[in-house]
């Protein structure tokens, strides 16, 4: 889907009948007065507002988790999601812009997550910051979750520049990205079946752990041996730089079925310390191939499964070993947040390149 | 009273149709309606401000909000709700939430003046019955009286044609399988009087306007109805609220100092995942 044709044309205002922008003189005078944007994120399970200022502080990141009412089902429910959502969005802007200790007229401009996600979920976050933007007469920039997450870095790094492989690694999404020097984004493989964080999630589920997994396995497998189970290691030489966490899952639960004794007290926790290191393997091998393939000297990885110790460590080893530089944002920032929503935002204004208030959500989308 | 001049902006998202109006107290200054019902997203900030420039007032003009809560479609009445709480939250002005079987009810009397004029008067109340399809094969309706002409300043009055009604809401509301509903219009019906249950003990000599959306789904087991029982008459027309009824919802809210707020969707069933938790 080319969603950049709704991006109104570079550095152009739009005199359109929605908004009358009154705020290029700020950037045309040269004028170096701190830039305030808004971030609103609503695309999976988790209700969030931040505030950035100069694209690199966050002055505050409020997060609303759904998790305690999704672990009961083991996964997210969409509906119940967005009815989350609903109910809670005016109050976390409104707590994000407390935060912050700024006055809600500075901000600059409001960005907000609109692709890809939960269409119920994305629809409230968009819903209001529509409202906002109408409101307030602030522009409205629509951005991709995914690219957000690449830019989750800079504000732990301002100086980090381009040129690097980004790993995404979460329960929606495990993919490979090469970011050039010019911060162009291409994707260079993805997941064929399950995501990672979602391979945790299901495997948690079944060995009766609770939800989110990630959390739950990577705990148990700290007390484990990871060589308990020599568990595949699925398309570690596939070759390409696609990922599959589907064989993996099942072939646990395979090993499982054929001798019970595995899930007893005494094992479980090898069984998840070598569910852990396979996945932990992929992750950290086929990154570090994309890096010397394509000669960059950078890892960045973001999303939820960022979160996981043994990938961290892992990450830090290999990348000491092969002279690459390992860059994971901290845990609130790996997670889904606002925060780098308006991050990305702060530099599609500097940029000049904003939608206008007729932009859509969509639940897929590359970037 | 200038100070009771109240500004009035209703967003109604919750069907196919997206409806956008805004009021003077009980008086429509514009109303703007798209029909297109895949794209309440896309269009909603667009319609909401070519609404608001028929009516010559801008966003800070509006001194109250209101909004369609459901039953309605999921996704529609969510957006129309997160537009109006964020709006009213950076306006720092009151917003309301209103049923839909309300907006329908007020639809339902104003768009049948004859109907309502006949009536209340004579110690005898129209009852109005928006019947709404909320799927699943059920449908979800309640009752409300307009009794005697008010005075314009009664705090549940509308005004129908050139006289002020005073309406209120009968008894609770139903949820009932449409193959139920029948039966269920022939029980309240004994000898000419009306038992809605939760109501009054009967009505002699009523009538009762059915409304709503619930004709394209369900018009023939209704007409049957209606066909044995003379007391029911239908109204085909009204099948989706307009904004400009939801104004007159939200205006009576607010003139009864209801709290204002707390906007969440009116659901008409209990969400269970993949029937239930299962262990």
């Amino acid at each position: 889907m080319d969603i950049d044709k709704e991006i109104i044309n570079k550095g152009k205002i739009d005199k359109g009948k929605y908004t009358k922008y009154n705020f290029m003189n700020i950037i045309k005078n040269g004028d170096r007065k701190d830039i305030y944007i808004l971030g609103i994120e609503t695309s999976c399970d988790d209700t969030c507002a931040a505030v950035v200022r100069n694209g690199s502080e966050v002055l505050s990141s409020i997060v609303s988790s759904q998790d305690e009412i999704h672990g009961k089902y083991g996964g997210v429910v969409p509906e119940i999601a967005s009815r989350k959502h609903i109910e809670v969005i005016e109050m976390v802007i409104n707590e994000a812009i407390q935060k912050s200790g700024i006055d809600f007229g500075k901000i600059n401009a409001v960005s907000v997550t609109n692709r890809p996600g939960l269409i119920g979920s994305l629809l409230v976050g968009v819903g209001a910051a529509k409202a906002v933007s109408f409101s307030a007469n602030i522009p409205l920039i629509a951005v991709n979750h995914l690219e957000a997450h690449l830019y989750s870095n800079i504000l732990e790094n301002p100086d980090m520049g381009g040129g690097f492989i980004g790993l995404i690694v979460s329960g929606g999404h495990t993919s490979l990205y090469l970011v050039d020097n010019g911060w162009n984004i291409k994707e260079i493989g993805h997941t064929v079946d399950d995501a990672a964080g979602e391979a945790y999630d299901k495997i948690a589920r079944y060995l009766g752990l609770g939800y989110p997994g990630g959390p739950l396995i990577d705990a148990l497998s700290r007390k484990g041996d990871s060589s308990y189970i020599d568990f595949p290691k699925p398309m570690i030489d596939s070759g390409d730089f696609n990922f599959s966490f589907s064989g993996l899952k099942t072939a646990l639960i395979y090993r499982t079925k054929k001798d019970k004794t595995l899930m007893s007290e005494k094992n479980i926790s090898g069984l998840a310390a070598s569910f852990q290191r396979s996945v932990v393997e992929v992750l950290t091998e086929k990154t570090l191939k994309a890096a010397r393939r394509f000669g960059v000297k950078k890892i960045l990885v973001s999303g939820g499964v960022a979160a996981n110790s043994e990938l961290r460590k892992e990450f830090l080893r290999k990348g000491g070993e092969r002279n690459i530089e390992i860059y994971i944002p901290p845990l609130y920032l790996c997670m889904d947040n606002a925060a780098m929503v308006g991050c990305l935002g702060h530099h599609r204004y500097i940029d000049g390149r904003f939608n206008d208030l007729k932009v859509d959500v969509y639940s897929r989308s590359d970037i | 009273m200038a100070d009771d001049i109240k500004n009035i902006l209703g967003i109604d998202s919750s069907t196919g149709r997206l409806s956008i109006a805004v009021s003077r107290n009980e008086k429509l200054l514009s109303e703007m309606t798209d029909c297109d019902s895949m794209k309440h997203m896309v269009n909603i900030m667009g319609l909401l401000d070519r609404t608001l420039r028929k009516a010559k007032l801008t966003i800070g003009d509006i001194d109250v909000f209101g909004v369609n809560l459901g039953p309605g479609d999921f996704t529609g009445t969510r957006i129309g709700i997160s537009v109006i709480k964020t709006l009213a939250w950076l306006e720092r002005k009151p917003s309301f939430g209103i049923n839909s079987l309300d907006i329908y009810a007020v639809g339902i009397s104003r768009e049948n003046e004859k109907f309502i004029s006949r009536y209340p008067g004579r110690d005898v109340p129209a009852l109005v019955m928006p019947c709404l399809d909320v799927r699943k094969s059920e449908v979800y309706f309640s009752f409300y009286e307009i009794t005697a002409e008010a005075d314009k300043k009664h705090p549940s009055g509308i005004e129908i044609g050139d006289r002020s009604y005073i309406i209120n809401k009968v008894g609770g509301n139903f949820l009932v399988k449409n193959t139920e509903l029948k039966g269920f219009l022939n029980g309240m019906t004994v000898k000419g009087i009306l038992n809605i249950p939760g109501g009054i003990d009967g009505y002699k000599n009523s009538k009762v306007l059915i409304g709503g959306n619930c004709f394209s789904s369900y018009g023939k087991t209704i007409s049957d109805a209606a066909s044995q029982n003379n007391i029911f008459q239908l109204d085909k027309k009204t099948t989706y609220p307009r904004a400009r009824y939801l104004n007159i919802c939200t205006y009576l809210k607010a003139a009864r100092k209801v709290e204002s707020g707390n906007l969440i969707p009116v659901y008409v069933r209990e969400f269970v995942p993949f029937g239930g938790i299962k262990k």
